[in-house]
């Protein structure tokens, strides 16, 4: 036989059998029924008090700005020299966790990751709460808040404009910018499942109530053609988006002179944290809400160890981040630079300290719970035992964002709180004021959150259907004859 | 009796109405669509429908949102109100990017959305397919093929007929 | 700094806020010591805003507030300031000031200071009924209120909570000079201010410095005293190597001690010429003797 004819042919690969992303292989009709029957079911008991408990947060949290208008920014622990303190930090914060919803919508939709279908209407309503509460702190921190309509490009008697070379002026257009195209690829995700409750709806409050918003959506093909198209433009545009949002609040540092904010590490470092403390609240969400809810087989342990390994990714991302910021500050041969990492940061007292001979820094246990949080949590996210125990990757999740807060908190208060010239050091603690407003941010988040999974989809019911094997015109379940043909 | 809207054939899976959807395009209909709870995948060329044009609304929205953007940063900083900051340039389009790559986001991502609307004819209310009892099922499980009595080849028996011969499970007129 | 102080309407924070590092001194003296921590030398510089030509701060500020002026200095609006604090924040030289509460209304002390109008009572009336009747009258005492106004400066304005404020080069001094040339000059073009026809004003801080270490006056001109100093080799800059390009100028102190002197084997000199020549960040920076030079 010559060599034409003895070509070996192999025999194609085995196919992985894929885990399904619904479980139990249910059908359409469960789940519109299951998703939507969140809704239609009676108030759960442990609803009305988490509502109670995140009104009365909102209310102490407006409380506390009202005090702080009338008052002035003196109740809050800033001093010179650290000019910003819970307010930015808490910012930054909150509007790093609105960055996975966008992530897990947009980002996660180019890259045809399927399992995104069950956690991203969720995601996407996180991130707009998030963004909600961190919008109210730049508001509220300047001296004078009734004059904060200056920071827009409106007229105004001055007849003078705002000044665009400054971050501030940017961070004004990228969270509004942020908010309005969240608000919108939300609203957009959610037209055909307002159409669903709207189909189902008993009372005529319910019926007009989601069919106003639902514009009369019918399913009709020609409209879905124009809507995914819109949908693949709005995710296209996400997706720079969330990437420069974070990185322009970065810059409201990095253009700074300061050492430890003058670093041009900044946004990819800001942009990977965000990114991991959002999936931590993402997390931290989800993971009580599917056993409560019994959406186990709609958010399965399979959605929960995608994202887990996300934030594994991101994780180590900030991790390397910390090792450069060290490495370039020592490398660098800038005495201020090196002083702020070594003195002003890792110094602890028991082993950095005493091996480098300095005195502790004042903050070194923020330091060491960020590196802890951020660096070592994520690690253990490699095992498959971790990722698939629920209660575990739930306490993990509350630590990446003790750790993200943490990490703003070291960035903000030791860059500020010894730089230059030594007359000029001070410290920073924070008032009640400033403790009882961030955690009335959580009440206003809560609120939200809460009111939101009691009235609409928490699921995106129709991208969900779609992604089930019944939804495939190739698939046996989806009606194929045997071998594919139909 | 009034005259119907339409008629209306109703499909079990997403294979049936893909294959139905396949017969109907190539019986002539015009005025005629299938109804979903979610997109089917190869839908768009069994109906023979073209690429979409939201395209076009986002592009016009960015390109006026980045152009909005540099035009008024260097009205408002450089001929308006010039200020001397820090002897930097009045203009510069480095400072002035941010703000206007942000508007280029948010006026294209108005301009997908108002798009999407606008080709869509939505919101439309009032629509004799949304007061249909059983057409409620569209958005839950089952998928519908519908053809309007204005289509020009529209014929009561011939319609039925045919839908029937694609293995429709249950034929309906929907009323005006 | 009193001189400031009282010429510039800097308000008193009392001993609370000062306990917070809230105190609004536009101008201060840092301390620095050299040699052994038994027995060290102490110098004083103060340090003021250096009205850099590359500012930080200017650039930083999202409403314009602060900018420069075409004749040099980095002025601050106040009323336009919003307060984002930003500007402070990118000061390397931290002499902005902030102002955290009403100091100029309210009595000095936690009580007062922290209390919110909303809830508050002044002579028995509510603090907002009061501010709404009338928003320029205090919350002190009729009678102090009238000796409170009596310390200001009628020249320069009160800067109201939430709002920036720095050392200003005493621009309303400048300004009345500046008036005062164009009186006299009347048709002429002659309004230049010069050392020479003494017509350059003095800043507070200069006038009240008995040993005239503060030189305040028109870069631009070569023959002013100002720019002579500029000229001597002891010139350095505050954080030169931030490229912030400071205005303001101080002349190393240099020291000559007799060594015949019985006291100089206690007090040496703080450290030798090898010491200095390492670089700007050895030890040791040595004493200076602060001698300030302004722009017009």
């Amino acid at each position: 036989m010559d060599d034409h004819a003895s070509i070996k042919v192999q025999a194609p690969p085995v196919q992985l059998e894929r885990v399904p992303l619904v479980g139990n292989q249910r059908g359409l009709g469960w789940l519109t029924d299951r998703i939507a029957g969140v809704i239609e079911g009676e108030t759960p008991a442990w609803w009305k008090m988490c509502f109670a408990i995140s009104l009365t947060m909102m209310t102490v949290c407006f409380v506390m700005i009202l005090y702080l208008m009338s008052t002035g920014v003196g109740v809050w622990g800033l001093q010179h020299p650290v000019m910003w303190g819970y307010a930015i930090i808490n910012f930054v914060w909150w509007i790093g966790i609105g960055h996975a919803g966008t992530l897990i919508s947009a980002i996660l939709f180019l890259l045809r990751q399927k399992w995104r279908t069950s956690i991203n209407r969720a995601a996407e309503a996180m991130t707009i709460f998030a963004v909600m509460c961190a919008g109210i702190f730049p508001l509220i921190h300047i001296g004078r808040i009734w004059l904060g309509w200056w920071l827009f490009p409106i007229p105004n008697s001055n007849g003078i404009w705002p000044q665009f070379r400054s971050p501030l002026m940017w961070d004004v257009f990228a969270v509004s910018t942020y908010f309005t195209v969240s608000v919108l690829f939300w609203y957009m995700g959610l037209i055909p499942d307002l159409a669903v409750m709207r189909d189902r709806a008993k009372t005529k409050i319910r019926k007009i109530g989601y069919g106003l918003f639902a514009l009369g959506w019918t399913g009709s093909n020609r409209h879905w053609s124009n809507y995914e198209k819109a949908y693949l433009i709005l995710a296209g545009l996400s997706t720079p988006l969330v990437l420069s949002v974070h990185s322009i609040v970065s810059l409201d540092f990095a253009v700074s002179q300061l050492p430890g904010w003058h670093t041009t590490i900044f946004p990819p470092y800001f942009v990977a944290g965000a990114v991991y403390s959002g999936f931590g609240m993402v997390l931290t969400l989800l993971i009580p809400l599917r056993r409560m809810l019994k959406l186990e087989d709609i958010i399965t342990v399979r959605h929960v160890e995608l994202m887990c390994k996300v934030t594994l990714g991101v994780g180590s991302i900030v991790g390397y981040a910390y090792a450069m910021e060290f490495f370039i500050a020592w490398y660098s041969g800038n005495p201020y630079e090196r002083f702020l990492f070594l003195r002003n940061r890792a110094a602890d007292p028991f082993i950095i300290g005493p091996m480098f001979h300095v005195a502790p820094a004042p903050y070194w246990w923020a330091f060491w719970t960020m590196v802890i949080c951020n660096v070592v949590v994520p690690q253990f996210f490699w095992f498959k035992k971790v990722r698939t125990s629920m209660l575990t990757v739930f306490a993990l999740s509350i630590l990446v964002n003790v750790g993200m807060w943490f990490e703003r908190f070291v960035i903000v208060i030791t860059s500020l709180h010894r730089d230059f010239l030594p007359s000029n050091w001070g410290f920073y603690a924070p008032t009640w004021v400033d403790i009882l407003q961030y955690l009335g941010t959580f009440g206003l988040f809560f609120t939200f959150f809460l009111l939101f999974i009691r009235y609409i989809p928490l699921i995106a019911i129709a991208e969900v259907k779609g992604v089930t094997p019944q939804a495939d015109p190739h698939h046996p379940l989806g009606g194929a004859k045997v071998g594919g043909q139909h | 009796m009034p005259a119907p809207y339409a008629i209306m054939a109703e499909f079990d899976t997403p294979a049936a109405v893909l294959q139905a959807a396949g017969k109907v395009r190539e019986h002539g209909y015009h005025q005629w669509d299938v109804f979903t709870p979610f997109p089917i995948h190869g839908m768009d060329s069994a109906m023979g429908m073209k690429n979409s044009k939201v395209g076009w609304f986002s592009f016009i929205g960015g390109c006026t949102g980045y152009t909005t953007g540099m035009l008024m940063i260097w009205f408002m900083n450089a001929v308006n109100y010039p200020v001397v900051i820090g002897g930097k340039p009045m203009f510069s389009p480095l400072p002035a990017f941010p703000p206007s790559y942000e508007l280029t986001i948010l006026f294209g991502a108005f301009g997908a959305l108002l798009g999407m609307l606008f080709l869509n004819r939505l919101p439309r209310l009032h629509n004799p397919l949304l007061k249909n009892a059983r057409f409620a099922l569209a958005t839950r499980d089952r998928f519908f093929v519908v053809i309007e009595s204005s289509d020009p080849k529209y014929s009561e028996q011939e319609t039925r007929r045919l839908l029937e011969s694609i293995g429709s499970q249950h034929i309906e007129m929907v009323e005006e | 700094m009193i001189a400031c102080q009282s010429e510039n309407n800097v308000p008193i924070v009392g001993k609370e806020m000062v306990g917070k590092s809230r105190e609004m001194h536009w101008i201060r003296l840092d301390r620095y010591y050299a040699g052994p921590v038994e027995d060290p030398q102490a110098v004083a510089q103060p340090m003021l805003c250096q009205h850099c030509e590359a500012a930080p701060c200017e650039s930083v500020c999202p409403v314009n507030a602060t900018s420069h002026d075409d004749e040099g200095l980095n002025v601050m609006t106040y009323n336009r300031c919003v307060g984002t604090r930003y500007c402070s924040n990118n000061c390397p030289y931290k002499v902005r000031r902030f102002n955290f509460f009403d100091y100029n209304r309210h009595p000095l002390n936690h009580q007062f200071l922290y209390r919110s109008p909303l809830v508050a009572k002044t002579d028995g009336e509510w603090e907002l009924l009061r501010w709404l009747k009338n928003p320029d009258k205090g919350n002190l005492p009729e009678d102090e209120w009238q000796l409170a106004k009596l310390v200001k400066n009628p020249d320069v304005s009160v800067r109201m909570r939430g709002v920036m404020e720095k050392c200003s080069f005493c621009l309303q001094r400048i300004e009345q000079a500046k008036i005062a040339a164009k009186v006299k000059a009347r048709d002429t073009d002659h309004i230049r201010l010069t050392e020479k026809e003494g017509t350059v004003p003095k800043t507070a801080c200069q006038q009240a410095c008995p040993a005239e270490a503060i030189v305040f006056g028109d870069m631009a001109d070569p023959a002013s005293s100002v720019s002579k100093a500029k000229e001597q080799e002891r010139t350095y800059k505050v954080l030169e190597f931030l490229l912030t390009k400071p205005r303001t100028t101080y002349l190393a102190r240099v020291r000559n001690p007799n060594p015949a002197m019985p006291d100089s084997k206690e007090h040496p000199l703080p450290y030798t010429s090898e010491e200095f020549n390492k670089g700007p960040f050895s030890p040791g920076e040595g004493a200076e003797e602060p001698a300030e030079k302004g722009a017009l």
